[in-house]
């Protein structure tokens, strides 16, 4: 597999969400996402950063064929090279998703071992010897003891649900992951133990990441290539450092403007 | 220490909980003189806001029980009849909270809402009070104050609200503003608004803020002195300044460094604080932070550990903080 070919591109993708008001009487449609194309490349990390409601998380649910698309399509590339169009919401293994709050997704009556065997089974897995190996190599890649796997979900810190989230999408071995603001509700100390661990897996295994954030350090940190959305298009892109250094969109400049100082000697004189 | 406008002296406040009596905050101590920010640090659960909410009181009186002393002008306020107490909550010291939806009526307007709290504690007409409830969500930046004051809270935009609670904490003209994460929720583009709004109106109202936020760059933004807090106690307080240049207590050391600053460099790992803040249950012997600490020595898990003054204005709960003051770097910093 040619490596610089990427492993999913979206193609001008579209979402209006029609809502109907109070008694049904009148519809509005919003157009949550507006034309975004972008493609994600194997053991890279595209960030996609804007303000909220600006249709980060619907573009990423489009992507992992969540939700479909108002017009648009989404090409997946598989191992042996041929790809896949999907232009309707399907589950496909390959493209996992990982959320702010994996909580509440997880199913707080289950332990551990039996929510990773769970998405297992989804994508068709049903030997238990195999079921047994992945969970184990999941949860040993994000640091969890087999004693961890016997525990239920309430049983764990804010970060540690948050490697169980990890470990649910890896176990299926996907080729990209969606990170929906995976550490915005964590402390930075513990998002650093997260991120190290995102990017670890990375060049381990080679992930993608397409990862939504509203934090421009992580941003930085992280990402290879960024887009910037406003109002559901994606108004900026560019290599990472690019978009540092000379950002164009007014949005853009207006974010990194935003960014809270590292250093109080850094105020300005209006801010002090 | 007389000219401080809020002093709290070894606050403790505990709850009685089906598994027990747990003490949330521990032995606390700081100060805000009028005019100044002071900023109060930690990751969740190290006790920020059951301080915050100790000053008022407002947690559930049936399960809490505080003790110390908490002096506001001239009284201590865990001594305070409810009645009195009802007269400084809203009229002298203000709070705001990271979500303002939880503090505003949904079925009442913006206006009436704001009309309100103003003539529950100015002696002046409903009109007039209407003209400066506008006057006021107008000094807080919110476009066509007049039109708002009609709307509904679902009908703004979570940083409108957040102004609107603002307008609200003003209202009163309070001497003391308690904001607990006010910014936490918000696009980093609204946080920067709102921390330049409150810090243009601490000017004008010449109050002292209490500021809460588990943000590094926040502190940055806006503290003059700070408090960082770890499992219920104050492990190192100094200006803000000190604390980013010369910081002295392990677990700083640690915050400062897992944020990815600038100079982070994409092909290192962050440094981390392994483990996680542990229940109010299981609250170690010793130096509480130890388990999660790289510089531990044996020593310090066997007492009690003591804030150690270090300067004037710095003091810091480790037995090695006065190695670390000095800026030695003791392999890395103490920090993974
Ligand atoms: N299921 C839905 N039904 C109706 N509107 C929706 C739905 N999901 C998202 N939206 C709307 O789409 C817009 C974009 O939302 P979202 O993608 O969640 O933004 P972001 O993740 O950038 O905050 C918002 O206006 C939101 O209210
Ligand atoms: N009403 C309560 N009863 C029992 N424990 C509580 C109560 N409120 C808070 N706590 C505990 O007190 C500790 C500090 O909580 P809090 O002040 O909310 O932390 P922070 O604001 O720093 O995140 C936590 O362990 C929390 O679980
Ligand atoms: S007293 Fe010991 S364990 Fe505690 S912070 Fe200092 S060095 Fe670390
Ligand atoms: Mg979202
Ligand atoms: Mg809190």
């Amino acid at each position: 597999m040619k490596s610089d070919q990427p492993v999913l591109e979206a193609h001008h993708l579209s979402k209006t969400f029609s809502t109907r008001s109070f008694l049904g009487r009148t519809t509005s449609e919003n157009r949550a996402v507006d034309d975004v194309s972008l493609s994600l490349a194997a053991g890279k990390t595209y960030a996609l950063v804007g303000e909220s409601g600006s249709g980060k998380s619907t573009t990423g649910r489009m992507l992992q064929g969540l939700i479909t698309p108002t017009s648009g399509h989404v090409t997946v590339r598989a191992a042996d090279g041929s790809t896949a169009v999907q232009t309707t919401a399907r589950a496909n293994r390959d493209v996992q998703m990982i959320f702010q709050d994996p909580y509440s997704s997880l199913n707080p009556r289950r332990r551990i071992r039996g929510i990773l065997e769970e998405s297992l089974r989804i994508v068709g897995e049903k030997d238990p010897s195999v079921l047994r190996t992945k969970v184990d190599e999941a949860l040993n890649a994000v640091g969890f003891s087999d004693e961890h796997a016997q525990r239920y979900p309430h049983e764990f810190s804010g970060g540690q649900r948050q490697r169980i989230g990890i470990a649910r999408a890896l176990v299926v071995n996907p080729k990209i992951i969606i990170c929906d603001e995976p550490v915005s509700a964590l402390d930075v100390s513990i998002q650093a133990q997260i991120l190290n661990l995102l990017r670890k897996l990375q060049a381990d295994l080679g992930l993608a990441y397409l990862f939504i954030t509203h934090d421009m350090s992580v941003v930085r940190y992280l990402s290879h290539r960024v887009g910037v959305m406003y109002h559901g298009r994606i108004v900026e892109e560019a290599n990472t450092p690019d978009l540092f250094a000379a950002p164009q969109h007014e949005y853009t400049k207006r974010l990194l403007t935003s960014v809270p100082i590292h250093h109080p000697s850094l105020r300005t004189s209006a801010k002090a | 220490m007389s000219n401080n406008l809020l002093e709290v002296i070894d606050l403790r406040t505990s709850f009685d909980t089906e598994r027990g009596n747990v003490t949330a905050v521990d032995g606390v101590s700081f100060s805000v003189a009028p005019g100044e920010v002071v900023g109060v640090v930690g990751e969740s659960g190290c006790g920020k806001s059951v301080t915050a909410e100790s000053i008022l009181q407002l947690l559930d009186p049936s399960s809490t029980s505080y003790s110390g002393q908490i002096l506001f002008g001239g009284d201590n306020l865990l001594r305070l009849s409810e009645d009195a107490l009802r007269k400084v909550r809203g009229y002298r010291i203000s709070m705001i909270f990271q979500d303002p939806m939880s503090a505003l009526n949904p079925v009442f307007t913006i206006g009436d809402q704001l009309t309100e709290a103003i003539l529950a504690h100015k002696r002046i007409g409903k009109r007039r009070a209407r003209a400066f409830a506008i006057e006021l969500l107008a000094k807080t930046g919110i476009p066509e104050p007049e039109s708002r004051m009609r709307q509904y809270p679902h009908q703004l935009s979570g940083g409108q609200r957040q102004r609107v609670m603002i307008a609200m904490a003003l209202s009163c003209d309070p001497e003391l503003l308690i904001a607990d994460e006010p910014t936490t929720a918000l696009d980093v583009t609204t946080q920067a608004q709102i921390l330049k709004l409150l810090i243009e109106l601490k000017d004008e109202f010449d109050a002292g803020i209490l500021f809460i936020t588990h943000d590094l760059g926040v502190v940055a933004e806006i503290c003059d002195r700070v408090v960082v807090m770890y499992l219920g106690e104050v492990v190192e307080y100094t200006d803000v300044h000190t604390l980013f240049d010369n910081p002295a207590h392990p677990y700083t050391r640690g915050l400062m460094a897992s944020t990815p600053g600038i100079d982070a460099d994409p092909e290192d790992d962050l440094p981390i604080i392994p483990g996680a803040v542990p229940t109010l249950h299981h609250i170690p012997q010793g130096c509480r932070f130890a388990e999660r600490c790289a510089l531990v020595l044996p020593e310090c898990r066997q007492q009690t550990i003591e804030l150690e003054v270090l300067s004037d204005d710095h003091a810091s709960r480790c037995i090695r903080s006065a190695e670390l003051a000095t800026g030695a770097s003791l392999s890395n910093g103490g920090v993974r």
